[in-house]
């Protein structure tokens, strides 16, 4: 007999072999890739595979996240696939983390660079994005992957030596002017991002979070539609006021004040402003009196019909129903988000949705169809799941190879007849990348340091050949023209743990470098640049500025944001195959 | 077919994702779908669990081998213990069952090639593998007696391949409508456009085309002078392209099936010698009609060391292609993949020829 792992040298051979055995892994995410990922990475033999994951277990999961059950609804991710993985004939060892990855207290920096290797299996960018500066900081593979129904890619990052997650622009959040979502909305979309965001927020929100509106706010040039949004806004923080008289009682009143506001003073304000409907239909603001008086007709059971488009009468029905349902849960939660798996929030926001679209004559939608669209629910499937997890793995084997950059491979799905996975050689790091044009390192401190201590050590270091500026919590602390803080303890400014400082020369000769402040190990104040490396150049183009926040005033709809990973890298497709792929 | 039972909103719920992607109807159809799976290799252990998962209707598993020490890498159904037991053991269908209580698991130990060919009828498709080529062809013609779809699949370490029989088989692809609208007519000597309809969906002008492919049987393929270059050149155009895109594992993984199947054996006894794999590769490439340069002896070596051995990670990606083909067969929608399909895993490449 061979053991259970004789393929395995035949495969890869022994000393192959060997370095998977000895290898520490961090999986990020236990969700649909990350359990495939998981699976694989334990069969693969590796020696060591931390998961890390703060979500628990939905019914939604179970379709493809194999390794739970229905009866591990509402348990935590991580330790639950982890758990689940023991029959395995495995000799891996397991550790599984159910917490939030960044979150810099329980998961410094240190603890990133125990990993030989780090398997992403996020669904969010900001998650994405996080562990890509860690994996930079300490030069960690980092082995990126996503998917979205059919459609799925895996990237190996090697931090400084290809590109990273960055390198390549991340699509921005789908953003709406002001006034289409709030005046003159004419796709399903408007209605929903007014209902949910604005509508829903302001009515059910914690208190003081409603918002403030100022005329500059307001992306348009017309008097009459900035006084109409104003005096809007106010009124209703008046229907607020109901929501919380209301509390308990049953009196179905205030549900009718809200929706004769809403739905036909508003919109009546809006026809007032001729300027708004020189082109285009008018809104119709809604009877209030005559379709309340149809509600009579309207059964219940179109609560569950989840598949059909409500009429305007039964949406009128839901937004009643819905509104009681939440004004009695608001008057001991005080703050009731969004939730698209929490049913009276959907309702909600599906029959307010979908009155408002009757009133601008734009197409109603099912709330199974709506739902997708307020939660942003990208479809997932196993196959695709399993098919790029197996794909990641295999990809890692080539960083045991003496030259991983020459080796390793993107990896796209693809419908073309002819290949159904499309392979990409890796790119060089771009250099106008705002996260790894900066060398990124680790820097060793005390709270009772001084920034004296830090700015000497920095220089020394990195043989700086004139002085340096530090800027840390995007406010310069300190340059040659500024220099009554090094006296100071770095605690004193603010800066600890999780601290990036950032660093460059008075001359800009060279790029700029970060550092990521870590406690220090050793005795007193002891400061120390624990990440070896030179100062390079400056190369043109100038590099981007550090994650600087645009201060744009519009509606941003953060889940709305579709990732779209595979649109921006789909063009580096090996020679050979065709420049732009697309489902056919 | 049987009466579509409809979902409930139950199991609409635990689909959503899934059916957000294919709809109802084809969950339906998925639901209503009756599967045989012969040999519970490492590629068929993700084929089943993917279907189960999807939500097939009836699932079927026959495999007559014993788990033995090297499965327990592959194959994540069984544990130590089961070793010297049937491969469809009790507690290991167990565990499968328990990834979709709705669907109906049967399975038993038999040898598929006991089976009448009438007994295959019963199913709409068949997903078997490690045959070699003279099983394959059987179990070929039987499948096409009956009106019933095939996969078969093998797994060689780092290296694996796929072929598919759909007999001939429609399917819709929606796409955004680009510039000249689609028209009705031959796309290849196996495929045709043969409707194009234009509809508007999410304010989009939406192409919903319907493709029909026909498939060349194993045995077909395996017949002389079955297959030339010019067939190879319809798909690669130039010569040069037809080198760089043709696989060198390709003549390597079709020359080992003319060896004896190893599904189920002691790898400790599989040697399979370079030298007669090179002199196979060859034969395949004059019954291809494609050069013998494209035989490269790295490709023969690594492929004669790692024949019949599986990896988990490519079992991944060869069983879910397969599952998701099946899936998108059954849903009648996306190109289905015609007909052998070749992984090589290191490279991340995985061609499919029309053979």
């Amino acid at each position: 007999m061979g053991g259970f792992d004789a393929h395995l040298r035949r495969i890869l051979g022994n000393e192959a072999l060997e370095k998977v055995k000895k290898s520490r892994v961090l999986l990020v995410g236990a969700g649909g890739i990350g359990c495939e990922l998981l699976k694989d990475l334990i069969l693969m033999n590796y020696g060591e595979i931390h998961v890390a994951d703060l979500d628990t277990i939905d019914l939604s999961n179970l379709n493809r996240q194999f390794l739970f059950r229905q009866k591990d609804i509402k348990k935590p991710k991580s330790l639950t696939a982890v758990k689940a993985v023991e029959s395995f004939n495995h000799a891996s060892k397991l550790v599984a983390y159910h917490g939030n990855i960044t979150d810099a207290n329980t998961y410094p920096l240190d603890w990133f660079c125990q990993f030989d290797t780090i398997f992403n299996a996020l669904d969010n960018l900001e998650a994405r994005v996080y562990v890509n500066r860690m994996a930079l900081f300490g030069n960690i593979p980092l082995m990126e992957s996503g998917t979205s129904g059919l459609n799925g890619q895996v990237r190996p990052i090697l931090p400084y030596q290809s590109e990273c997650f960055e390198c390549t622009p991340v699509e921005a959040p789908k953003t709406f002017p002001v006034c289409t979502i709030r005046s003159t909305p004419s796709k399903p979309i408007h209605c929903i991002i007014w209902a949910k965001n604005f509508l829903f927020s302001q009515l059910f929100g914690e208190d003081g979070e409603q918002e403030q509106l100022s005329a500059a706010d307001l992306d348009t040039e017309d008097d009459a539609e900035v006084e109409a949004l104003l005096k809007e806004s106010n009124e209703l923080l008046d229907l607020k006021r109901l929501i919380k008289e209301a509390g308990e009682t049953s009196n179905d009143e205030f549900v009718f004040s809200i929706v004769t506001k809403i739905f036909k003073e508003d919109i009546e304000r809006l026809l007032r402003i001729q300027s708004l409907w020189k082109s285009g239909a008018k809104p119709e603001p809604l009877d209030v009196d005559s379709t309340r008086l149809q509600l009579q007709d309207v059964s219940s059971d179109v609560l569950a019909n989840d598949q059909g488009v409500w009429t305007l009468i039964e949406s009128l029905y839901v937004l009643v129903d819905s509104t009681k349902r939440l004004t009695k849960r608001w008057a001991s939660e005080r703050n009731i988000p969004f939730d698209k798996d929490d049913k009276d929030t959907l309702d909600f926001v599906v029959a307010a949705s979908n009155l408002r679209s009757y009133c601008f004559h734009i197409e109603a939608l099912s709330r199974f169809k709506l739902k997708q669209i307020a939660g942003n629910i990208i479809p997932a499937v196993a196959t695709t799941n399993a098919i790029m997890a197996g794909l990641s793995c295999l990809q890692s084997i080539n960083l045991l190879t003496a030259n991983p950059f020459t080796q390793l491979r993107m990896a796209f799905d693809s419908n073309y007849p002819d290949r159904f996975v499309v392979p990409s050689s890796l790119s060089k790091p771009s250099p106008a990348c705002g996260a790894c044009s900066l060398r990124r390192g680790v820097l060793k401190l005390h709270p009772t340091s001084t920034l004296g201590q830090v700015h000497d050590a920095i220089v020394e270091k990195y043989k700086f050949p004139d002085d340096i500026s530090i800027i840390a919590k995007s406010r310069l602390i300190y340059d040659d023209d500024f220099d009554d803080n090094l006296v100071r303890t770095v605690e004193s400014l603010g800066i600890g743990l999780g601290t990036t400082l950032f660093v460059s020369d008075l001359d800009d000769d060279f790029e700029g470098i970060a550092l990521y402040v870590t406690n220090g190990t050793g005795e007193g104040n002891d400061v120390e640049c624990a990440t070896d490396f030179e100062l390079v150049p400056k190369r043109e183009p100038a590099t981007a500025d550090e994650g600087v926040d645009d201060d744009f005033e519009e509606i941003v709809d953060d889940d709305l944001t579709v990732i779209e990973d595979r649109k921006h890298t789909l063009d580096a497709s090996e020679e050979g195959t065709p420049k732009k792929v697309k489902r056919s | 077919m049987t009466d579509d039972k409809e979902l409930s909103a139950n199991e609409i719920a635990l689909y959503d994702r899934q059916i957000r992607l294919w709809g109802l109807e084809a969950q339906t159809k998925l639901r209503n779908s009756k599967i045989l799976v012969i040999n519970l290799s490492s590629i068929n252990v993700e084929v089943v669990k993917n279907l189960m998962l999807g939500g097939v209707g009836s699932l079927t598993i026959i495999d007559s081998t014993e788990v033995l020490q090297q499965d327990l890498n592959v194959n994540f159904f069984i544990d130590a213990a089961m070793v010297g037991q049937s491969k469809v053991n009790e507690v290991c269908m167990a565990r499968i069952q328990e990834l979709n209580p709705r669907v109906e698991l049967k399975y038993s130990a038999e040898e598929w090639s006991t089976k009448e060919s009438s007994w295959f009828k019963d199913f709409e498709i068949v997903v078997v593998s490690g045959l070699n080529k003279e099983e394959t062809r059987k179990l070929n013609i039987i499948t096409r007696e009956n009106g019933v779809r095939l996969y078969t699949s093998g797994s060689h370490g780092l290296y694996g391949y796929l072929f598919v029989d759909l007999i001939q088989h429609d399917s819709q692809i929606k796409s955004k409508r680009e510039g000249i609208a689609k028209k009705v007519g031959a796309i290849n000597s196996v495929s045709q456009i043969v409707q194009v309809d234009g509809i508007v969906e999410n304010d989009e002008r939406v192409e919903v085309v319907t493709i029909r492919n026909n498939y060349r049987s194993f045995d077909e393929i395996c017949k002389d002078g079955s297959v030339s270059a010019d067939k190879f050149k319809e798909f690669f155009k130039s010569e040069k392209k037809l080198k760089k895109l043709v696989s060198p594992a390709l003549p390597v993984i079709f020359g080992l099936l003319d060896f004896d199947s190893q599904h189920g054996k002691d790898l400790e006894n599989i040697h399979i010698e370079a030298d007669s794999l090179k002199e196979k590769a060859l034969e395949a490439c004059a019954h291809f009609q494609i050069s013998q340069e494209i035989v490269k002896p790295e490709v023969v070596d690594e492929l004669a060391r790692q024949a019949y051995t599986e990896f988990q990670p490519v079992s991944a990606v060869i069983g879910g292609a397969i599952a998701q083909d099946v899936i998108n067969m059954l849903g009648r929608r996306e190109h289905p993949m015609n007909n052998f399909v070749v992984f090589e895993a290191l490279a991340s490449k995985m061609p499919v020829y029309v053979l």
